[in-house]
C-alpha cells in the first residue's frame, strides 16, 4: 500500500520527496524542508529510515574490487602515528593558533564594551520605571556575566574548541565547544540552526562509555545560540558532546538522533570514562 | 604458502593466521567499532580487512579513478578510527552505513570536481559483471555479501528499466531530480515519479531478505 495513503495531507509533501532525499537526489532547500518537517512528525521520519535503508543497500550491489594491497599497511601506519602521539587528529582544532585566540579575545572584550554601553544607556532611558529597569538590568547583567565568561575562556592560555559534526548530509548547522580548564567553564557557540516546532527545544548533552549526561537547553535565536555550560553535576570525563532536539524542558536521555556530535577522541585513562574523585572531577569535565 | 604432496596432485593454499586475526575474527562488527574508542588498532584492522574491499569498489563505482578512490578508502578508514562514535548501532547495520559513508563522500567529490566527472550509467553486463575475487581473510563474509549482492541485483532487475536507470543516477552519480530531468530530456515530474515508484518497488523487493520495515 502506498503510505502516503496511510498518512495525514499535511505530510503528502514531504513524503513524495522522501525516496530523492534519501538517494541524495533532492536540492538543499528541498533537504532542509524534509529535514524540519520529519525532526518533529514520528510518522514521516519512520518513513525516511526505511527509504534510507533501501537505498543504502544499493551501495552493495557494486561489483568487489581488490584494493590495492599496500593501502591497508599506509592506513594503518597513519592510524598508529596518530595514536603513538597520544591525541587524535582533531587535535589540530582544538589547539586554536596565537592569532585566532586573540582575534577571538578581541571580538569578545570589544562586544562586552558594547554591551557594557547599551546597558549604560538602557539605564539612562530608564529612569522612570524602576521595575523595568530592574528586570533589563538583571537581564543585561547576565548577559555581561555570559559574555565575561567567554571572554574568559577564549583568552585563557589553555582554550580549546572543537568542531561538531552534523548528522545529516546535508545538515547547514554548525556547532562548536569552546572550554577552558584553567577557567573551569566552556560554552557552545551554534550557526544556522533552524526553528523548531512549538514545544521542541535543543539539548546540549555530554557522551561517555554509553552513557549520556543532559548539560543545557536552549532555543536559538535567528539560527544562533552562544551556551554556557554548567557542568557542577557531571563528576567524569565526557568523550564526547552531541545536540538533539527535544521536547521543551529538557529530556533525561537523547529520544532524538543526535543532530551534531563530536568526540574528544581519547578514553579517560583507566578506559572507564570516570575520572577518580577530588578536586579534578570539576575539571575533567570540562574536556577532554 | 603453497605445499605440493608427491603422488596425487594436491595443492593447497595456506595463510599464516595471527593470534590477533583469531582473537577478532570472533567480534562482530558492533564490537569491533566499540573497541576503535579505545583505539585498539587490531579491531581497526579487522574491520579494514572485512570491507576495505567494498569500500574501494564502492568510491570506484562512482568516481571511476582508482587513485581517487584510494584516497577515499584512506580517509574514510581514518574518520572511523578518529571518531567511531559517528556510527550509531541502532541506526542500522554496520556494512550499510560503511558503504553510504564511501557513496556520499565519493558523491561529494565528484560534485566538486564538476559535471565532467559525472558518472553514466554502468551497461547491464557491466553491472552484473564478477570480478576476478579479491583476497580476503573471511571467506564466511565474503560469501555473504555476495549473496546479498546478487539479491538486491535481482531486485534491480525487477525494476522498469527507465525507473533504475534514474535511481542510478540519483545514487551513484550524484544528481538531483532537477539534473537527471535536463540530462534525460524528461519533464522533472516524470523523473520524480519514477523515483518514488523505483524506490517503492525495490523496498518491497529487498524487504523480505532485509527486513527493511523493522524499527
Amino acid at each position: 500500500m502506498d503510505p502516503i495513503k496511510k498518512l495525514n495531507a499535511g505530510c503528502q509533501e514531504i513524503l513524495e520527496l522522501l525516496d530523492a532525499y534519501a538517494l541524495g537526489a533532492v536540492d538543499k532547500a528541498e533537504a532542509a524542508e524534509v529535514e524540519r518537517h520529519v525532526a518533529d512528525c514520528v510518522p514521516c521520519w519512520e518513513e525516511l529510515v526505511k527509504s534510507q535503508r533501501t537505498a543504502a543497500l544499493l551501495a552493495l550491489s557494486v561489483p568487489i574490487r581488490q584494493a590495492p594491497r599496500y593501502l591497508i599497511g599506509r592506513i594503518i601506519a597513519r592510524a598508529e602515528r596518530e595514536r603513538a602521539a597520544g591525541a587524535p587528529a582533531i587535535a589540530w582544532l582544538m589547539r586554536p593558533s596565537w592569532r585566532t585566540a586573540a582575534r577571538l579575545v578581541g571580538f569578545a572584550g570589544v562586544a562586552a564594551l558594547v554591551l557594557a554601553g547599551s546597558l549604560q544607556l538602557q539605564m539612562s532611558n530608564l529612569r522612570g520605571d524602576k521595575n523595568e529597569l530592574a528586570d533589563q538590568l538583571s537581564a543585561a547583567s547576565a548577559e555581561l556575566e555570559q559574555q565575561r565568561q567567554i571572554v574568559a575562556v577564549l583568552s585563557a592560555e589553555d582554550s580549546q574548541k572543537i568542531a561538531m559534526e552534523p548528522a545529516a548530509l546535508r545538515s547547514q548547522a554548525e556547532s562548536v565547544y569552546n572550554w577552558s580548564r584553567e577557567n573551569a567553564s566552556g560554552f557552545v557557540v551554534c550557526h544556522n540552526f533552524p526553528s523548531q516546532a512549538a514545544g521542541r527545544v535543543y539539548q546540549v548533552w555530554f557522551v561517555t562509555d554509553g552513557m549520556v549526561e543532559p548539560v543545557a537547553t536552549f532555543v536559538p535565536q535567528d539560527g544562533g545560540c552562544q551556551i554556557p555550560m554548567d557542568m557542577s553535576r557531571i563528576d567524569w570525563r565526557p568523550e564526547g558532546i552531541g545536540i538533539s532536539v527535544e521536547p521543551e524542558g529538557g529530556s533525561d536521555s537523547p529520544t532524538r538522533p543526535w543532530l551534531l556530535y563530536a568526540s574528544f577522541g581519547e578514553p579517560s585513562p583507566d578506559g572507564s570514562g570516570r575520572s577518580a574523585g577530588g578536586l579534578d572531577l570539576a575539571v575533567a569535565a570540562l574536556g577532554p | 604458502m603453497s605445499y605440493r604432496f608427491n603422488g596425487p596432485e594436491i595443492c593447497v593454499s595456506m595463510r599464516d593466521v595471527s593470534p590477533d586475526e583469531t582473537r577478532y575474527s570472533g567480534l562482530d562488527d558492533e564490537e569491533l567499532m566499540q573497541r576503535l574508542v579505545y583505539r585498539d588498532l587490531g579491531a581497526f584492522r579487522a574491520l579494514y580487512d572485512r570491507y576495505g574491499n567494498l569500500v574501494y569498489s564502492a568510491a570506484f563505482r562512482i568516481v571511476r579513478d582508482g587513485q581517487i578512490a584510494e584516497d577515499m578508502v584512506q580517509e574514510i578508514f581514518l574518520r572511523i578510527w578518529r571518531r567511531p562514535e559517528s556510527y550509531v548501532a541502532q541506526r542500522g547495520r554496520f556494512v550499510t552505513w560503511l558503504t553510504s559513508v564511501a557513496r556520499n563522500r565519493a558523491v561529494d567529490e565528484i560534485r566538486s570536481r564538476g559535471r565532467r566527472f559525472r558518472y553514466e550509467t554502468a551497461s547491464p553486463e557491466e553491472q552484473q559483471r564478477e570480478l576476478p575475487a579479491p583476497d580476503t581473510n573471511d571467506p564466511g563474509l565474503t560469501a555473504e555479501l555476495s549473496d546479498q549482492r546478487r539479491l538486491i541485483l535481482a531486485a534491480l532487475a525487477q525494476i522498469p528499466v527507465e525507473q533504475r536507470q534514474i535511481i542510478e543516477l540519483a545514487y551513484f552519480g550524484g544528481l538531483t531530480q532537477q539534473e537527471i530531468a535536463e540530462r534525460l530530456s524528461q519533464p522533472l515530474g516524470t523523473v520524480k515519479t519514477r523515483i518514488r515508484l523505483g524506490m517503492q518497488k525495490l523496498r518491497a523487493a529487498l524487504t523480505p531478505e532485509f527486513k527493511l520495515e523493522e524499527r
